[in-house]
């Protein structure tokens, strides 16, 4: 219950921020700006809508991440409010989890909003949409919230600019690991490949929630991938989650 | 009024600064050329396997953006030098960043080979596209065609239109344009073979008598390359030329002349050139059909019919009249004012 409140009063916060509406709405704008480039596509005009669209909702929705997420528990000590919450018998990792929780809902208002516009711009131009849309959506969500988790981590012990850099790298590195295990192996050395081999596997794979190419070329986007996709995002949301309430736990206040 | 007058030199400073800012970059734009920012931007991408890595999974929204460049990149040239040095970067790159982008692949193999003029880059950039799109028939087909039509590789083109085929299917165009190219390629077994894929699954009529056609065709080519072998064999053998084709079979080279697949006849020409009726025939009626269109256009000026095809040369309608590949007059019906084909060829088989 106590969870449930702090994660609604954090996405109420975030929701009445005015970063927030300068992101959707910039986002929005964007989204059907669209119209105008496509013509310049020679015949490509599907391809690159739905392309854009997706990308708007996934890069806006990483602003939100590292502007807003970054920002919340360091704001919370800034303005000594965490002293009024934390005596109140609400554990340290109630907080945690529901200040997470709350981005997370954010995030998800984000993501329908701009979701919903791009729905809204495919149905307007008589556009198909397909299955896969809403499948490259909710992994680009799941994505978002496993970065957010990160944000919240990073955010325990560093400022928010410290945060928010270091949730961009991992952004970046989230996306790179595959080539880091590649090289690894192009190395031709047993230590190398097996340093680059644990660093894959300790690093997200962000890569798995980018089904962008799919969702555009109509591949399949078959249900096992799905599942598996967004399981290994939520053990991961979790994993993170537990290390922050480790350190959050010792912090001293 | 001290803060004041700090106050008014600031906007001036800021008025004088952003005038001067202006100024300033009115003058770059002036000294860098439309050309020379398109140029830059194209070296921006040094390579798409680097950036394929820098845009975090964002490949498909970075390619979308090279493609747009690509096509102004075309438009610009296109439209001024017809000079085309980064075509072929500008689409690898874009392969690189999408290589499901079939279309982009397409028509970047069609741009590089024809306008860039360069046909062997261009199949690189396909054979890649091929390797991640197999089932695209279209792919393959744009090897064969570029083999065929600009390098003028018929076996390669014809081993392409095959493959093509094998995912287009036995009714598609592939199939016809690998036989075509076989029967250019002088690989008339081939050929035959492919044509004869194609009647069986032709689905109508003129399908059916275009199939038969070309394999009647390949057979004549096919007999007349054997007989012109025959000709050198010949000639080897008996120090001249053949006065006629039964010498080979007075010589023992051959059994019996080979039947020609539509009646007619093969013939042993004055410069012992083998050819065969048909192929005369086909020539023939070229000709016939130029020469009634000559006829029309004179009777449209004149008002009359010319009472001989001289009158044609004489009023300069045409050059000269070409030789009658029969080496026969030509059947002028001047009252109907038409050179008449079938008149002709009884004449001929008479």
């Amino acid at each position: 219950m106590r969870i449930l409140a702090i994660a609604t009063n954090t996405a109420r916060e975030v929701i009445r921020d005015k970063v927030l509406y300068a992101i959707l709405i910039i986002g929005t704008i964007l989204i059907f700006s669209v119209r105008f480039i496509a013509p310049m596509s020679v015949g490509e005009e599907l391809r690159l809508i739905r392309d854009f669209g997706l990308s708007i909702i996934s890069i806006f929705g990483i602003l939100v991440t590292l502007f807003i997420g970054t920002r919340l528990i360091y704001d919370e000590i800034q303005r000594k409010t965490i002293y009024t919450i934390i005596p109140k018998s609400v554990k340290r990792w109630e907080f945690i989890l529901g200040k997470y929780l709350g981005v997370a809902l954010a995030l998800l208002f984000v993501t329908a909003f701009l979701s919903l516009g791009f729905l809204c711009y495919m149905v307007f131009f008589n556009l198909p949409i397909t299955l896969n849309i809403f499948k490259a959506i909710l992994l680009e969500l799941i994505e978002l919230m496993l970065l957010s988790a990160f944000a919240i981590f990073f955010s325990t012990f560093a400022s928010p600019i410290g945060s928010g850099i270091f949730t961009f790298i991992l952004y970046f590195i989230g996306h790179f690991t595959r080539d880091i295990l590649m090289f690894g192996k192009l190395a031709r050395s047993e230590f190398i490949e097996f340093i680059a081999a644990q660093i894959y596997y300790v690093l997200p794979n962000l890569s798995y929630f980018a089904t962008r190419t799919e969702a555009v070329h109509d591949l399949d986007i078959n249900s096992y991938y799905l599942s598996f996709s967004i399981a290994y995002g939520l053990f991961y949301i979790v994993i993170v989650l537990a290390i922050a309430v480790l350190i959050f736990q010792k912090k001293d206040l | 009024m001290k803060f004041l007058k700090f106050k008014i030199i600031l906007i001036i400073a800021i008025i004088v600064g952003a005038v001067f800012i202006h100024a300033t970059q009115i003058w770059l734009d002036y000294m860098v050329s439309p050309q020379d920012e398109l140029l830059g931007e194209m070296m921006y991408f040094p390579s798409g396997v680097f950036l394929k890595s820098a845009i975090c999974d964002f490949d498909m929204f970075v390619a979308n953006f090279v493609w747009l460049r690509a096509v102004q990149y075309y438009g610009h040239h296109a439209l001024t030098d017809y000079h085309y040095p980064w075509l072929a970067h500008i689409f690898n790159v874009l392969f690189s960043l999408d290589p499901k982008f079939v279309k982009a692949h397409r028509f970047g193999g069609v741009l590089i080979s024809e306008d860039g003029g360069r046909p062997h880059a261009a199949i690189e950039l396909l054979k890649k596209a091929v390797l991640c799109n197999p089932e695209i028939w279209g792919l393959t087909y744009d090897i064969g065609y570029i083999n065929y039509a600009i390098l003028n590789d018929y076996h390669e083109g014809g081993k392409y239109f095959k493959f093509a085929s094998l995912y287009e299917g036995p009714t598609g165009r592939s199939i016809r344009f690998a036989a075509h190219s076989f029967r250019k390629a002088k690989e008339y077994a081939l050929a035959k073979h492919l044509w004869k894929d194609v009647l069986r699954s032709a689905e109508t009529e003129r399908r059916k008598e275009t199939a038969l056609r070309a394999i009647r065709y390949i057979q004549i080519e096919e007999d007349i390359e054997i007989l012109r072998g025959l000709v050198k064999a010949y000639i080897t053998k008996v120090g001249h030329t053949p006065r006629e084709l039964m010498d080979f079979v007075t010589r023992d080279l051959l059994d019996s002349i080979p039947t020609e697949p539509y009646g007619g006849r093969y013939l042993l020409k004055d410069d012992s050139m083998v050819t065969s009726t048909t192929l005369l025939f086909d020539e023939l009626e070229l000709i016939v059909k130029f020469l009634n269109q000559r006829i029309t256009a004179y009777s449209a000026a004149k008002g009359r019919f010319p009472t001989a095809l001289d009158d044609l040369i004489k009023e300069r309608f045409v050059d000269n009249i070409p030789k009658n590949p029969f080496g026969i007059a030509y059947d002028y019906d001047r009252s109907q004012g038409k050179v008449l084909l079938p008149a002709i060829i009884n004449k001929f088989e008479n």
